[in-house]
């Protein structure tokens, strides 16, 4: 019995699209004699609650997918998704994975705006941030420990990347538009964004033809950092488990088609990403 | 080895919410404890564990679950006990707590805290459900009555004694909702005095206060308002008939500036001192 009543409630509840319909009737129920409610009008309050916890979860977990899109057409789309996409947990942290895939096909047939091109991406990138804020922390790479590595076996160690980081690469310039989306006062103690400060690889020219992005926690600051083609590749690489001598002949080739101003400087990176607590580890040869 | 803070019942706590952590890091409050969604702090790591490594030097932490769903007809969901014990086993809260309600059925969930019939059935299931989440987690929990907008022609026991029950049967607390209580008895029509007769006051192991919204119509449990006159009136009623337990504020909604939070906790505070310098009634 508790099962069939939980079934046909959830049912009720789910079945009720965000547009007015006839609502299902739950006849366990029980009518009150001292008010005006019916059963109907009863699962219409559970139904508003879920729907509004559901609502508010996808738009802190996706602010800036949100802000694009504008409040009405992010909550049409946000009802869909509501009704179609099972939360997986009594943690309201885990619901949403699937809205960048959901606007991907969701979105040609519902928005006219080229603007919308970069939605998909940029979801992704919300949800990247929403992982590095929750991912595990590491200690500082101890430079001791490479340090008593002989320079012939440099070239099959496989680094590992700290656990928040999530790499992204996007057709479109997301680092822009990402950037005039942030709320003017965001808490500094939440979001913060740099464009690769500190590192001589400054994108140029090359970052007309897309973004090459990085989300990563910066000790307590969840952080954006604008990537070269290089840098993404050699990054990629050791997300893959390839051993440095493969990410720098990615990472090089990767440069060779790029019109950069500078040449991807792999010992500079490579300090620059240990300090930056961005590699936090490194292994022998899996080989 | 750190020693873990205490309850003081003669202090309200409040809900530890992130649009409060500069204010309460800024300057220590008279608060007996603070209470954390425990949810909020299943990540691996981060900012939310990194603030509540703070506040638990300086506070006593209670563990206040939302997603658990004891009441759910589904197998228990044993990834979600597990993150909670590995929270609790961290954070060593002085309570832990939990809803008399389900949140999901058949692996999906609706993430709010909904109703089940009271019948010999359910309390069966729940019972056994308790007891193994207290297995689990080796420690006892507090079970926290809901609001709840519609009753099941199902229920063959009224709210109170299911919830007296579980506590008798699951050897678990009760973690007493004076809102919940009074927001049922108006939208269901019973006198909230029967449900605080009918509660043992040893299973008592903390009291929420919180505000509803009155649509005209029916009473939905917000947290988005001051504690109301009348709920007041029946914490007084709680004390008397309880003595002073761990309370709890609970704002989750248009959440207000520190200090309206800390003035709600004074006023609890003042009904605490109260019963605490007059002799108690015979319960």
């Amino acid at each position: 019995m508790l099962h069939n009543r939980q079934r046909e409630f959830m049912h009720t509840v789910l079945g009720l699209a965000s547009q007015p319909t006839v609502p299902v009737l739950m006849p366990d129920i029980r009518e009150s004699a001292h008010s005006v409610l019916t059963p109907a009008a009863r699962m219409n309050i559970y139904r508003r609650n879920i729907v509004t916890t559901l609502r508010a979860a996808l738009g802190d977990i996706y602010p800036t997918t949100k802000s694009i899109m504008g409040p009405s057409f992010f909550l049409a789309a946000a009802d869909i998704f509501i009704q179609q996409t099972p939360s997986p947990s009594g943690d309201l942290n885990q619901f949403g994975r699937e809205w960048p895939d959901f606007l991907a096909d969701y979105l040609p047939g519902s928005s006219p705006v080229s603007s919308h091109a970069c939605l998909h991406d940029m979801a992704r990138l919300d949800w990247a941030w929403h992982e590095a804020f929750h991912a595990a922390e590491s200690a500082p790479l101890d430079l001791s420990r490479l340090a008593v590595v002989p320079g012939d076996q440099h070239a099959s160690l496989v680094f590992s990347l700290h656990p928040s980081v999530r790499l992204i690469k996007s057709a479109h310039s997301l680092f822009h538009i990402w950037q005039t989306h942030q709320p003017e006062d965001s808490p500094t103690d939440s979001q913060s964004n740099t464009e690769n400060e500190g590192n001589k690889n400054q994108p140029g020219d090359a970052a007309m033809s897309g973004d090459c992005l990085m989300v990563y926690r910066d000790d307590a600051d969840v952080t954006l950092m604008k990537l070269t083609e290089a840098q993404y590749v050699f990054l990629n690489a050791f997300a893959e488990q390839q051993v440095l001598a493969d990410a720098a002949d990615a990472a090089m080739a990767a440069d060779a088609t790029q019109q950069t101003h500078e040449a991807f400087e792999l010992h500079a990176f490579l300090i620059y990403t240990v300090e930056q607590n961005i590699i936090v580890d490194f292994t022998g040869a899996v080989y | 080895m750190r020693t873990p803070h205490l309850l003081d019942p003669a202090f309200a706590g409040i809900g530890l919410r992130p649009p409060h952590y500069q204010a309460l890091l800024a300057q220590p409050q008279n608060l007996s404890f603070l209470e954390i969604h425990s949810e909020n702090f299943f990540g691996a790591g981060g900012p939310p564990l990194r603030y509540l490594e703070r506040f638990r030097q300086d506070y006593a932490i209670s563990a206040h679950g939302v997603g658990l769903s004891l009441g759910s007809a589904d197998p228990l969901n044993l990834q979600h006990l597990q993150k909670l014990k590995h929270l609790v086993d961290w954070l060593e809260p002085a309570l832990v707590s939990e809803h008399l309600c389900w949140v999901g059925v058949e692996g999906r969930y609706l993430n709010d805290l909904l109703p089940i019939p009271y019948t010999e059935e359910s309390l069966r299931h729940v019972v056994t459900r308790v007891s193994e989440a207290q297995d689990y987690l080796g420690q006892k929990i507090l079970i926290e009555n809901i609001s709840s907008y519609l009753e099941f022609t199902d229920s063959t026991v009224p709210e109170w004694e299911f919830l007296r029950e579980v506590a008798q049967r699951a050897g678990c607390g009760i973690l007493l909702d004076v809102n919940n209580i009074y927001v049922n008895a108006m939208n269901h029509a019973f006198d909230p005095l029967h449900f605080l007769a009918a509660m043992k006051p040893a299973d008592i192991g903390e009291i929420h206060l919180a505000g509803f919204q009155d649509t005209g119509e029916i009473l939905i449990d917000t947290h988005g308002a001051a504690v109301s006159d009348p709920v007041w009136a029946l914490y007084a009623a709680t004390v008397a008939r309880f003595g002073a337990v761990p309370t709890l504020i609970e704002w989750d909604t248009d959440i207000p500036p520190l200090e309206i939070l800390i003035a709600e906790a004074t006023k609890a505070n003042t009904i605490l001192a109260h019963k605490l310098t007059h002799v108690p009634h015979a319960a």
